[in-house]
């Protein structure tokens, strides 16, 4: 040993089980969110084949970016619990030598550098690990979802990325490094004469009265706050946004606080259940050392929260919120014509170039003879024009006659403005209608003229209304065509006027198809469905990524449980020499991990789906200019996520008991003699 | 000579609760550079407290420490440490012997502490003088108590500190060993010029001293100077002293 650094590599390799899980929870962390990105890339170059293309449909896609990069996030952050909990346990059990250490003449501060030292080397090695591995895990994740999706999807070849490469190790090393700071910090304070104080297994503690008090006021108060006024109603882009990460991160405290008072409450009702001594020392040994039990138990209830609210906000904000968008249009028994064959999915893209989308003059020519006479048309641009993106700058936005978009009733549903209004300005220049976050992004409201990117520099557009669009696009009048694109449009919305017969229309419409095979209708009900199999799709695939994060939040468990069980040693060895059999000892360790594994994860079921409740009544959703009844989304959005909880529920004490188990069999072998305490 | 150490009033209190402590009561106190002090005295009288004291372990209540007419008081957590680690070394009766590392590289520790490179001949000599020469690469749990207590001295020698605090180091041996770790320390004081102060419980260890202090209920309450003792009845002299304070 050369250097006090040293001590760093011997701590590390004294105790190589928690050392191995600290770094898969960094390797997981880094390769989710590398992974994550892998698989969009991959369902971009499956679906888009042409550069233009890929312009179009990039907004579709990024959709999905802030969702992976959350996930990445979570999975993270349950790995940065664990190594939290990892070093603060290790510390309190390090106490008599750290002491030693400062009496030798360590200073505070080489103390916190060796414990940095530790942290940043498990950094490094589960961020060089994890980017080793994330291509792996890219492509084991696109050949599971690649299985589910079928049809549906179409997928391309995709490495990852330098820039989030980059990302991922930056993340990575400073999520590890800051979840040490609190225990480093506390291992620096250790005062020299610690040294000569026998280290305690920790005792039964009490619970912070106020603390709970106070949890419990903040989750009621957060919860009857939204239900009573949901701020949903008339939050508006940006508050909306932060308000939301507000309260998700105020419930999340009220979780923290109450947990300690739910976990002891558990171990009364199981008292019950288990009669005798056993039932005695579990309630007893899951009321100790309270901080690190509450934060194991926390991470497993965090992953199951995660799971909840993402899939249920998914839900919400595609199906109720751009999906409610279309309404009026399905009301209206609306179609479209196009040459892309979507209700058999998207992969049918996958063999189609820009060119095989747009539709040929004498096609469109074809559709305007065909339904002219018994349903209002317009034909769509399809543009992307950065300013009036409504997700990110790459979302599209349709290009369209204004009057014909007015004719058929269902294009546009003005929150500020009407088609009088709007009319003029769209029809004498460049007249835009968008969601309200981008009037607000924009600082502009209504008449307010904002300038966009054109195909020969800026253009100057006035905001000509302010609503909700069909898939929440903006719409930009077709009367500065040339100056935004020289395609061609890529579809006709059709809505039959309504006094038109259904049986000669739809006769029509196959006569067009059978003269033109390269056309297809599609049913705006028809396509609601194929959006709804995407979006199961997307979940599935996002739960599978999440399911990793409970994989991090399992580490977690066995890790606590095994440095438990290692500190406990001699009171297992006590237990031993008094007579408690192994079978008694087994069901012992078993029955306090599953009481865990049971409060982890109903309080993450029922605090995930308070989360999502919140999220839905907070976020709303104002800034793309639907008004839904919140209430009833939540209450539908809550039902798939509830199921994905349940499941939880369930999985999480079994996850926990052998979490335990496993460290508990190789104590548990040892003869008793073994536990009784040596001079050291 | 001059007062390497010196303690000033050195008053130290125990607050438990509505219970105060008097661990020591306004203790002075000087020892002289390469002089070996043993501290006397029943279980509870301050002799552990009065130790961490003049090591910079604790803080006192009252009254001050000085090393070579430096005050304790008003130093930083790092300056103390300082010379903790180059001024004084300890030897404490659990001996804190890192498990991880082995024997040489336990002695070796305060020095890689330091910054320095640890020369393996002198870490070898240390080991050969203690009489664990062949026990270089063994960890703490490979040793017994009595060669781990001896690994801890050599420890303390390492840094050739100026001081060397030892709280029972033959406590936990037996006689064999203790005569052997007092040796080294006797030794320690009469090659090196290192000055020595030892808590012990142990007529004989503390003859081994030039000087016996005697504490009671936190202040000294006699002082034997062995060098003008008959070397044949030392230990006797010490045991009476003793049998007087515990009545
Ligand atoms: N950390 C502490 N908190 C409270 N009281 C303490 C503490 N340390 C020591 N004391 C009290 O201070 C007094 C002196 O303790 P000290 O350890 O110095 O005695 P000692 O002379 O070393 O005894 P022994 O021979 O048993 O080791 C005792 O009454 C003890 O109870
Ligand atoms: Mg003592």
């Amino acid at each position: 040993m050369r250097s006090i650094y040293g001590l760093a590599w011997h701590n590390l390799n004294a105790h190589r089980v928690r050392s191995l899980l600290s770094v898969l929870a960094v390797i997981l962390g880094v390769s989710v969110t590398i992974a994550g990105s892998i698989i969009i890339e991959s369902v971009r170059e499956g679906v888009l084949k042409s550069d233009e293309l890929r312009v179009l449909m990039e907004g579709l896609i990024s959709m999905l970016d802030p969702a992976m990069l959350f996930i990445g996030i979570a999975v993270m952050m349950a790995g940065g619990f664990l190594i939290f909990n990892t070093f603060g346990m290790a510390i309190t059990q390090r106490r008599q030598q750290i002491g030693g250490l400062r009496a030798l003449g360590m200073t505070q501060g080489q103390v916190m550098r060796v414990i940095l030292a530790e942290a940043a080397l498990l950094a490094v090695i589960g961020v060089v690990l994890g980017v080793v591995l994330s291509g792996v895990l890219g492509q084991v994740m696109v050949a599971f979802i690649k299985q589910i999706a079928g049809e549906m999807l179409a997928f391309g070849d995709a490495a990852p990325t330098l820039p989030v490469v980059v990302f991922a190790a930056v993340m990575g090393l400073t999520i590890t490094l800051f979840s040490v700071l609190i225990p480093a910090r506390r291992a620096a304070r250790v005062a020299p004469l610690d040294a000569l104080r026998k280290p305690e297994a920790a005792g039964v503690e009490g619970i912070s009265r106020w603390k709970t008090a106070l949890g419990a006021l903040l989750l009621t108060a957060l919860l009857a706050y939204v239900i009573a006024a949901p701020p949903g109603e008339w939050v508006t882009y940006p508050l909306d946004f932060t308000l939301t990460l507000l309260f998700i991160g105020l419930w999340l405290a009220g979780v923290g606080l109450v947990l300690p008072a739910l976990i002891s409450l558990a171990a009364r009702l199981g008292k019950r259940l288990m009669p005798g001594t056993i039932g005695r020392l579990v309630t007893d040994n899951v009321q100790r050392a309270r901080g690190r039990t509450s934060l194991t138990v926390f991470t497993l209830a965090f992953a199951l929260l995660v799971l909840i609210g993402l899939t249920g906000f998914l839900k919400f904000f595609l199906l109720y919120g751009i999906g409610s968008s279309m309404k009026p249009a399905e009301e209206q028994n609306a179609l479209f014509i196009t040459r892309v064959d979507i209700l058999n999915g998207w992969g049918a893209t996958i063999a189609l170039d820009l060119d095989s989308i747009l539709l040929t003059e004498e096609e469109l020519q074809a559709i305007l003879d065909t339904v002219e006479s018994s349903a209002y048309t317009v034909s769509s641009y399809f543009v992307v024009v950065p300013e009036i993106s409504f997700l990110g700058d790459a979302y599209f936005s349709y290009m369209l006659d204004p009057t014909l978009a007015r004719n058929t009733q269902s294009m546009f549903t003005f929150t500020e403005g009407d088609w009088d209004f709007a009319l003029p300005i769209m029809e004498a220049g460049c007249g835009v209608l968008v969601v309200p976050a981008v009037a607000a992004r924009h600082n502009a409201g209504l008449g307010d003229t904002i300038s966009v990117t054109g195909r020969d520099g800026p253009l100057e557009c006035t905001i000509a209304g302010i609503g909700s669009g069909v898939a929440g696009a903006s719409i930009i009048s077709d009367t500065v065509r040339d100056q935004i694109t020289d395609m061609n449009p890529a579809l006709v919305l059709v809505v039959p006027y309504a006094d038109t017969d259904p049986v000669t229309f739809q006769a029509a419409l196959d006569a067009l198809v059978t003269t033109y095979p390269t056309l297809h209708t599609v049913q705006i009900t028809g396509f609601m469905v194929v959006l709804e199999d995407s979006l199961d799709i997307v979940n599935v695939s996002l739960n599978a990524m999440l399911l990793l994060a409970t994989f991090a939040a399992a580490f977690g468990v066995v890790n606590t449980m095994m440095m438990s069980m290692d500190e406990r040693r001699h009171e297992f060895g006590l237990l031993r020499a008094v007579g408690t059999t192994r079978t008694q000892m087994r069901n012992l360790i078993i029955s306090e991990a599953a009481l865990l594994g049971i409060v982890g994860g109903v309080v993450g079921f029922l605090a995930g789906i308070g989360v999502l409740v919140i999220i839905v009544m907070t976020y709303g959703l104002n800034s793309i200019g639907v008004s839904q009844n919140l209430w009833a989304a939540a209450l539908a959005s809550v039902q798939p996520a509830a199921v994905m909880g349940f499941v939880g529920v369930i999985v999480a004490p079994m996850i926990a008991s052998l979490a335990a188990w496993l460290p508990a069999r190789g104590i548990l072998r040892e003869k008793p003699v073994a536990a009784i305490p040596r001079l050291q | 000579m001059t007062a390497v150490l010196q303690a000033e009033k050195l008053s130290k209190q125990y607050h438990m609760g509505t219970v105060t402590v008097d661990a020591l009561r306004g203790v002075d106190f000087h020892i002289e550079a390469g002089e070996f002090v043993a501290i006397m005295g029943p279980s509870g009288s301050g002799k552990s407290t009065l130790l961490h004291l003049l090591g910079g372990l604790d803080n006192p209540t009252s009254g001050d420490v000085l090393l070579d007419g430096r005050r304790y008081r008003g130093m930083s957590d790092d300056q103390l440490t300082l010379i903790r680690r180059r001024q004084i070394g300890f030897i404490f009766q659990f001996f804190n012997l890192l498990p991880t590392l082995t024997a040489a590289e336990n002695v070796a520790l305060p020095l890689v502490i330091d910054g320095k490179r640890p020369e393996p001949e002198h870490v070898s000599g240390l080991l050969a003088l203690i009489g664990l020469g062949d026990r270089h690469d063994h960890k703490p749990h490979q040793l017994s108590g009595g060669q781990q207590q001896r690994v801890a001295i050599a420890r303390a020698l390492v840094t050739q500190p100026k001081i060397v605090l030892a709280d029972e180091p033959t406590g936990n041996l037996d006689s064999q060993s203790g005569q052997a770790v007092l040796d080294l320390l006797r030794r320690a004081c009469d090659d090196h010029d290192q000055t020595i102060i030892m808590v012990t419980h142990d007529h004989h260890a503390a003859a081994t001293a030039d000087r016996v202090v005697f504490l009671k209920d936190g202040s000294i309450v006699n002082t034997l100077d062995m060098n003008k003792t008959d070397g044949k009845t030392r230990t006797q002299t010490v045991a009476a002293v003793m049998a007087d304070l515990e009545l």
